[in-house]
């Protein structure tokens, strides 16, 4: 393990000095323990702290209100089981469209809808509210991939137009619905056998 | 003729540098080590670009599996003992049924009253696996609208 070099070349002429042993120590074991425990803590670590998309759901007393709300600033998004994504905005008709596409739809609506609205603030010029409507056996993971885009579009509306005071920020305003057969988007979703 | 024998070097590599950089990597990950804890319940979890951070305190998480079974899971201790039936003590998460939910969740703001510090107000995760219908988190929110909860953090991994 450990080995003690004999010090060369000793003469008797030369005063006896402490004897200076160079010491070689073998750090093999050592170098093993120590990578065994740094692999250890790296597999183990858990960096990746998980994140969150906060959704507001309205108060029961809202809920059963009725709320008037201009046929233009909505804009539906219908997911079928199958997983087809189709968008209606304001009377338009409904067209299809494609996952990848939410974000820049979203973009655009919003645009749209800001150029629409002229208003006193920036802020209430901004009324787009987006339906989402899923049919019951759609996955999860679609509903969080909408509203993840939806999000981002609107953090980019914000960068876009420059503003950083939180109070002048837009956000998105959902509702989260089902797609049922008494929907009156239903007939108009193209059925494939 | 014979051949020359090519001389045998003996190799000596410091090894001091890699070393000191093994260790100096070994004491950061030891200190910085938040063990993951043992998943109760196997989710996989949507994938968003949301940098919000999950809350910490005051927290209720919903899980729901991909065979559509649900389950509860809190994380503080003296609560989850308030809350949970006997039988699941010794687990941070057990098996609901949306029925059942309801009354959980009042259970759970009294037990989150009661601690020091606390309050009735409770933080509610959706920790629901991707391939879940749709269906399920429809009534769960239904669920906790009835209950008067009006924020829910889904739960997410960032997108890569």
């Amino acid at each position: 393990m450990a080995a003690v070099t004999e010090p060369r070349n000793r003469t008797k002429k030369t005063r006896r000095r402490i004897k200076r042993v160079g010491i070689r120590l073998d750090m093999t074991p050592m170098v093993d323990v120590a990578f065994l425990l740094l692999t250890f803590f790296m597999v183990t670590t858990a960096f990746r702290r998980p994140q969150t998309i906060e959704i507001t759901l309205p108060k029961e007393a809202l809920q059963r209100r009725e709320i008037q709300v201009q046929e233009s600033n909505i804009l539906q998004i219908a997911v079928t089981e199958r997983h087809e994504l189709f968008f209606k905005s304001g009377g338009d008709a409904l067209k299809p469209t494609d996952p990848n596409n939410l974000f820049e739809l979203f973009i655009d609506e919003s645009e749209r809808n800001l150029k629409r609205n002229e208003g006193a603030a920036f802020k209430d010029r901004y009324r787009l509210i987006v339906v989402v409507k899923l049919e019951p056996k759609c996955r999860y993971e679609m509903l969080v991939h909408i509203l993840d885009d939806l999000n981002q579009a609107v953090d980019s509306l914000n960068t876009r137009h420059r503003l950083s005071d939180p109070r002048e920020q837009l956000f998105p305003r959902f509702t989260i619905t089902r797609l049922t057969e008494r929907d009156p988007l239903w007939p108009f979703i193209p059925r494939k056998q | 003729m014979a051949r020359i024998k090519k001389a045998r070097v003996g190799i000596r590599l410091d090894m001091t540098p890699m070393v000191d950089v093994a260790f100096l990597l070994l004491t950061f990950f030891m200190s910085t080590t938040t063990f993951r804890p043992p998943e109760e319940v196997p989710v996989d979890i949507p994938d968003s670009r949301s940098k919000l951070k999950l809350p910490t305190a005051q927290v209720l998480t919903i899980i729901a599996d991909h065979q559509k079974q649900l389950w509860l899971h809190i994380e503080a201790q003296s609560v989850r003992q308030k809350v949970f039936g006997v039988g699941y003590q010794k687990t941070a998460s057990r098996p609901v049924t949306l029925e059942e939910l309801p009354g959980f969740i009042e259970m759970a703001r009294n037990g989150f009253a009661t601690i020091p510090g606390g309050s009735s107000d409770i933080n509610v995760i959706l920790k629901a696996d991707r391939h879940t219908d749709f269906d399920v988190i429809d009534r769960i929110l239904g669920v906790l609208r009835d209950e008067k909860i009006t924020s829910v953090h889904f739960m997410t991994n960032l997108e890569m």
